[in-house]
């Protein structure tokens, strides 16, 4: 595609993208349609990610990884999405356990955790729960201290990579009293006795990959606590940057495959004796969309770049996931009106790719919770002085218009 | 005209024909941004002002009424519908809560068009929240003393009278506030015309130990909030309407526009992305003009939903003017910037429509609270709203 934005992809990344170019018209695109179909997940694409390197992109060599930038995990990221999006799901969940562990864990946990990611065993977040979605400081489920370790109980729900995954990092209450700095992350396997998935979630879209509960109530041992006491939250947010970034990424892979379908079908079909493309109420919307895909790609792409945590790189993610995935719903509900009657019937793609863009604006941060993000950003820097303009305000009277 | 526009009506097209015909030609002839006088009083012999004020004992305009005539000046001289419109939002306090001594000696000027009326409430630190209002009235003699500032005040300072909102009891908000009638020649009273985006005669005013008597209150005292409400209950729903005049307006000369112009060989109006931006232009004022219809019928009717209704009347219609005429403008390009010109006036008119008598955010404030009156934030839930949870699926595919 020549007509979007493209990143200026270093050597890493271009070969890292060719991986997943060549897996997707080999495999994920030509499954696409029937994991969707049967809801099945498709262990054979993880054997594939793992044959291919991809299942451990982003992890340190020293841990058997590739190692390579989180610029080179967006830019596959959004290839793979393109291709099939429940498959890129499942790429997305590999490179965000593997971050916060990296992140977090002991020098041990990261020498087994991480070459278990590597070798397909993946590590999924547990941190949702019934009364305790995008405000995870009401998390309710807990451990206390029992012999040399500890005993978890209650129930997380919409866990992505659910019952696929063979490891959990939990986010449980160690102290009832102390809120959102209460909460400590704590390593769970299914290996566990107690550590149960037996609730699977009937998904509008992604339905090749796999949401679940985890229902807890087992005992473990004292090194699987992930980092400090009460250190569980922080955990989660460090590591909610790169996985804004990542399902940015999602979104940015999701609106082009819309884009390339709703882009080919505008000059293919013809009504009234001329191509839909002819029509302006068609071809400006796609210019529209091709200008804000553009512009998604920037943004997320300046986000990948962007480098640790701050206030500042916080905003930057926040926009980039913000701003791509509603980008994607936008260019998924042209791409159906393009194609029309079609586009809404099974087994045409769009009708795939318009169901499975919605969680996009919903997980890792609902748009509404980007947007709180990014105000907050702007609060801050208003009052750091940061933001002051050029020129003085005088108003009419002479009184204090802006306080 | 639109493809459906304004029902057939009387009102309107009296109205419409008055302007077009004899208010249009003086507003071009001059706009200084205080009080045409020339401008009242051709609204006045052209029947406006009796429309507005028919003849009774204390007889009231019904809010169709209002909105048939503040659309069609919307649409055809926007000047006399901020004279029309504050002539009624000024006077009806008068009218409504008014002593006979104040009919008798202002009822007729303003029905004449020769004694201007205005509504003082608004002030440098009071907007969006009037319960807060702060100016002092303090207790003198027989009366009160009102010391402070109004601004932001539409016919100030060239008004003969001020229906002006004062604080008469601390920290009782808006149960706390006396209206009064001040004429303008009151001693300690001056004012100042201000500049503003459109020409508006609008500006502030100074009190400085302007004295009020018993003889000067409207309604009751502490009770000047229903002095305002009874005003802005009738008016409310008009002021979507001006806004779709002027939004028909500048559909009207985009439509002419687009439909003679030609670019790359065809006519602009052949450009979907033209014709069918004028289309949704078109299909948005009508949805205004329904929403106005309901509000006004609302209010004729004693509906409680009236103020529900008015509110979204105001920021559907206001917003769609905004959109409509910043449309019109692109269609006609750099032509309709030209001072003088119909959309570059407009375009300018059209934006305190969103801010005054009431900002959209404050309406949508209104709506919301409506919304949740009867279910307030917390309520659990109902059995009936109880979502199931996910049916588990099997465990095959594990």
């Amino acid at each position: 595609m020549t007509v979007l934005w493209q990143p200026p992809l270093d050597e890493e990344a271009k070969r890292w993208v060719a991986v997943a170019e060549d897996l997707n018209r080999e495999h994920f695109v030509p499954r696409a349609a029937e994991i969707d179909r049967e809801q099945r997940y498709p262990w054979e694409n993880v054997e594939q990610l793992v044959a291919s390197g991809l299942s451990g992109l982003m992890i340190p060599r020293e841990h058997g990884g590739q190692g390579a930038s989180l610029a080179t995990g967006v830019a596959v990221m959004a290839e793979l999405t393109r291709g099939c999006a429940s498959t890129g799901a499942i790429f997305a969940i590999y490179a965000m356990g593997a971050g916060s562990l990296a992140g977090a864990g002991s020098d041990e946990q990261k020498e087994y955790y991480l070459r278990e990611i590597v070798d397909g065993r993946a590590v999924s977040f547990a941190l949702t729960e019934r009364g305790a979605g995008s405000d995870p400081s009401a998390i309710q489920a807990s451990a206390v201290r029992e012999g040399e370790g500890w005993h978890l109980s209650g129930e997380k729900i919409f866990i992505g990579n659910g019952g696929a995954s063979k490891h959990y990092i939990a986010f449980v209450r160690t102290d009832p009293d102390a809120g959102s700095r209460g909460i400590t992350a704590f390593m769970t396997s299914l290996d566990d006795e107690g550590s149960v998935v037996d609730k699977f979630a009937d998904r509008m879209g992604l339905r090749g990959s796999r949401t679940s509960n985890l229902r807890l109530d087992t005992w473990v041992p004292a090194e699987r606590q992930v980092g400090e006491l009460g250190e569980g939250l922080r955990i989660a947010l460090a590591t909610l940057n790169s996985g804004r970034v990542m399902i940015a990424a999602q979104g940015i892979g999701l609106a082009t495959a819309a884009f390339e379908h709703a882009s080919t079908e505008a000059v293919r079909r013809r009504t009234f004796g001329r191509a839909i493309m002819e029509n302006q109420g068609i071809s400006f919307r796609l210019a529209d969309v091709a200008t804000k895909l553009s512009a998604a790609r920037m943004l997320t792409w300046e986000a990948a770049h962007a480098g640790p945590d701050s206030p500042r790189t916080r905003a930057m993610a926040s926009m980039a996931k913000l701003y791509a995935t509603e980008v994607a719903h936008e260019a998924v509900d042209l791409a159906v009106q393009v194609f029309g009657g079609d586009g809404y019937c099974k087994p045409n793609p769009v009708e795939r790719i318009y169901r499975d863009q919605r969680i996009s604006e919903i997980y890792e941060g609902s748009s509404e919770i980007q947007r709180l993000s990014i105000a907050r950003a702007i609060g801050q820097a208003a009052r750091d002085g940061q933001l002051a303009p050029l020129e003085p305000v005088a108003t009419a009277y002479g009184h204090e218009a802006f306080g | 005209m639109t493809p459906l526009g304004p029902a057939p009506d009387a009102v309107y097209d009296q109205v419409r024909e008055v302007a077009v015909r004899t208010l249009a030609p003086i507003s071009a002839a001059g706009h200084t941004g205080r009080v045409d006088r020339t401008l009242l009083k051709a609204i006045a012999d052209g029947g406006v002002l009796d429309l507005l004020f028919p003849s009774g004992e204390r007889a009231q305009a019904g809010a169709r009424t209002v909105c048939a005539i503040r659309e069609a000046l919307g649409y055809a001289c926007p000047e006399a519908d901020v004279a029309v419109s504050m002539q009624g939002i000024g006077g009806y306090p008068v009218l409504q809560s008014g002593q006979s001594h104040h009919l008798d000696r202002w009822l007729g000027p303003m029905r004449e068009g020769t004694a201007v009326a205005a509504f003082a409430l608004t002030e440098p630190d009071v907007g969006s929240d009037a319960a807060a209002l702060e100016l002092r009235a303090d207790p003198d003699r027989d009366g009160w003393r009102l010391t402070g500032t109004k601004q932001w005040i539409t016919n100030a300072p060239d008004a003969d009278f001020y229906i002006t909102f004062a604080r008469t009891a601390q920290g009782a908000r808006a149960r706390g506030v006396t209206a009064f009638l001040v004429p303008a020649d009151r001693e300690g009273l001056t004012g100042e015309a201000i500049g503003f985006v459109a020409p508006h005669p609008i500006g502030r005013l100074s009190f400085d130990g302007v004295h009020v008597g018993p003889q000067d209150v409207l309604g009751e005292v502490d009770r000047g909030f229903r002095v305002a409400m009874r005003t802005f209950d009738l008016f409310r729903p008009s002021v979507g309407a001006a806004a779709i005049g002027m939004a028909s307006a500048a559909l009207d000369a985009a439509v002419a526009r687009t439909s003679r112009r030609s670019a790359f060989g065809r006519l602009i109006g052949a450009n979907q992305a033209v014709a069918h931006a004028l289309a949704d232009a078109a299909t948005r004022i009508e949805a205004s003009r329904l929403l106005v219809h309901s509000a006004a019928q609302a209010y004729e009717d004693g509906d409680p939903r009236v103020t529900t209704k008015a509110a979204m009347a105001k920021v559907f219609a206001t917003e769609t003017a905004s959109a409509v005429v910043d449309a019109a403008i692109q269609f006609h390009g750099a032509s309709g910037l030209e001072a003088g010109h119909l959309l570059e006036g407009l375009y300018r008119e059209v934006r305190a429509a969103r801010i005054f008598e009431g900002a959209s955010e404050i309406q949508r404030d209104l709506i919301a609270r409506d919304l949740y009156r009867d279910t307030p934030l917390g309520t659990p839930p109902r059995p009936a709203d109880a979502v199931p949870p996910p049916a588990p699926s099997s465990k095959e595919n594990l």
